[in-house]
């Protein structure tokens, strides 16, 4: 259901980034010409020439590397860089609706904004949904983590097990439930808490690695604990 | 060095390099349009490398692998941020004494002093870093090898920087003394550099147990 918003999100972010930075480019370049025309000083060419548009089209890359991350399901990182990306665009953006849009091209500014909208609105999507965990997820995702314990398990009891198979990363675990890694974290610390799984999560490596069964009743005891 | 302490040096660091950034640009775009700088243009090889390079592309530079380094401190990552610091600090301190030679005669000497004083902060955060990764200490040492243990009765394999991770301590010290327990067979396993792994023989670790936590305890 999740992973259904998400690619949603993804075609939608990409259509409506294109369009308001395409269109803002435009938008001044038809400055820069009433500007011209009317010697209207204050604006300098640098502005419109070389800063803002560059601006604009890092922005626009930025949340391209957004979209790229939203299509992996890692929405941390697609967050991070979707507020940077907003943030730039949104800069010239709010800028020159302030000081040249309102004199030159009111017009403009009422095309332009649904856009903005759009994306201001991707972003609070993604936020939440690094909060918000359907049910259905919750099952799938614990059913994988389940089924995959108990091969482990099986391997282990037949003396067959290649201690590379202990491991299983974020990024496989995304692959084989199609949801993505954030809320896979959530569910698996949650398995782990509640002593569901016997494993731990390395948030350096992004793996959940299953132990063995080991009395460490024993082990603290023997420690002096 | 433990998380605690890369914290604290962390503060320091990030103070020191956010007044320097504000002053220097102070100095270049606000202070420094004020004067003639009469000084500056009898050498034509200050005024070309010192004031206009510098702020424009080094400047960036340096300040880029400064946070860098901070980052790395966070991170425990002791290597990186040694070496990103020393590069940082070794351009702030050039140009630092080309900004010298360029400022004497002008008023701005007193911002200098000021940025002299952080330089020498940086460079002995620096310096303590090199301490801390040449010498570290030994409750850091004493927690590693008592998560080494624990973790070589419960996993098969592990990668130093998961240990790292588990006992917030620096992934050197934690190789350093992994490498140790192999060698000294306070706990049976393997170490493959090239993926910086450690495979760790379960099952012996398990049968050993006792002994291992006797030569633990030996040690402590």
């Amino acid at each position: 259901m999740k992973q259904f918003f998400l690619d949603l999100l993804v075609v939608n972010y990409i259509v409506s980034n294109v369009i308001f930075v395409v269109y803002q480019v435009l938008i001044l370049f038809r400055i820069g010409v009433l500007a011209f025309m009317h010697e209207r000083a204050g604006l300098g060419n640098t502005e419109l020439g070389l800063i803002f548009p560059t601006l604009l089209f890092i922005g626009m890359f930025v949340n391209f590397i957004s979209s790229y991350y939203t299509y992996h399901s890692k929405v941390s990182i697609a967050m991070l860089f979707g507020i940077i990306g907003l943030s730039m665009s949104c800069l010239v953006f709010i800028y020159f609706s302030v000081f040249y849009y309102i004199i030159f091209a009111l017009w403009m500014v009422i095309i332009v904004l649904p856009f903005l909208l759009i994306l201001i609105m991707s972003i609070i999507f993604l936020i939440c949904s690094k909060f918000i965990h359907f049910t259905g997820e919750e099952k799938l995702i614990k059913n994988t983590i389940l089924d995959f314990s108990t091969e482990l398990d099986k391997r282990r009891n037949t003396g067959s097990s290649d201690p590379r198979k202990d491991r299983i990363t974020l990024h496989d675990l995304s692959k084989r439930c199609n949801i993505d890694e954030d809320s896979i974290i959530y569910f698996i610390m949650q398995m782990i808490k509640n002593n569901e799984i016997n494993g731990a999560y390395f948030k350096s490596s992004r793996t959940l690695i299953f132990k063995h069964e080991v009395d460490m009743i024993r082990f603290n005891s023997l420690m002096g604990d | 060095m433990n998380r605690k302490l890369a914290m604290v040096i962390a503060v320091p660091y990030l103070i020191s390099l956010l007044l320097y950034v504000s002053t220097g640009i102070f100095i270049y775009f606000v202070k420094a349009g004020d004067y003639p700088f009469p000084g500056i243009y009898s050498s034509r090889f200050i005024f070309e490398i010192v004031l206009f390079p510098y702020p424009v592309f080094l400047g960036p530079v340096t300040f880029l692998s400064l946070v860098a380094s901070l980052g790395f401190v966070i991170k425990l990552k002791l290597n990186k941020a040694i070496i990103l610091g020393l590069v940082g600090s070794s351009l702030m301190g050039f140009f630092l004494i080309g900004y010298f030679i360029a400022f004497s005669t002008v008023d701005l000497v007193i911002y200098l002093y000021f940025h002299l004083v952080l330089w020498i902060i940086i460079c002995l955060i620096n310096l303590l870093l090199i301490i801390f990764r040449l010498k570290p200490s030994r409750n850091d040492i004493k927690i590693v090898r008592r998560t080494v243990l624990e973790f070589g009765v419960q996993f098969s394999i592990l990668q130093v920087k998961e240990i790292s991770e588990k006992c917030k301590i620096d992934d050197k010290t934690v190789l350093r003394v992994i490498k140790l327990m192999i060698r000294n067979h306070e706990v049976y396993g393997k170490y493959y550099s090239k993926h910086k792994l450690i495979l760790f023989d379960y099952n012996e670790n398990n049968l050993n147990i006792e002994k291992l936590i006797d030569t633990f305890n030996s040690y402590n």
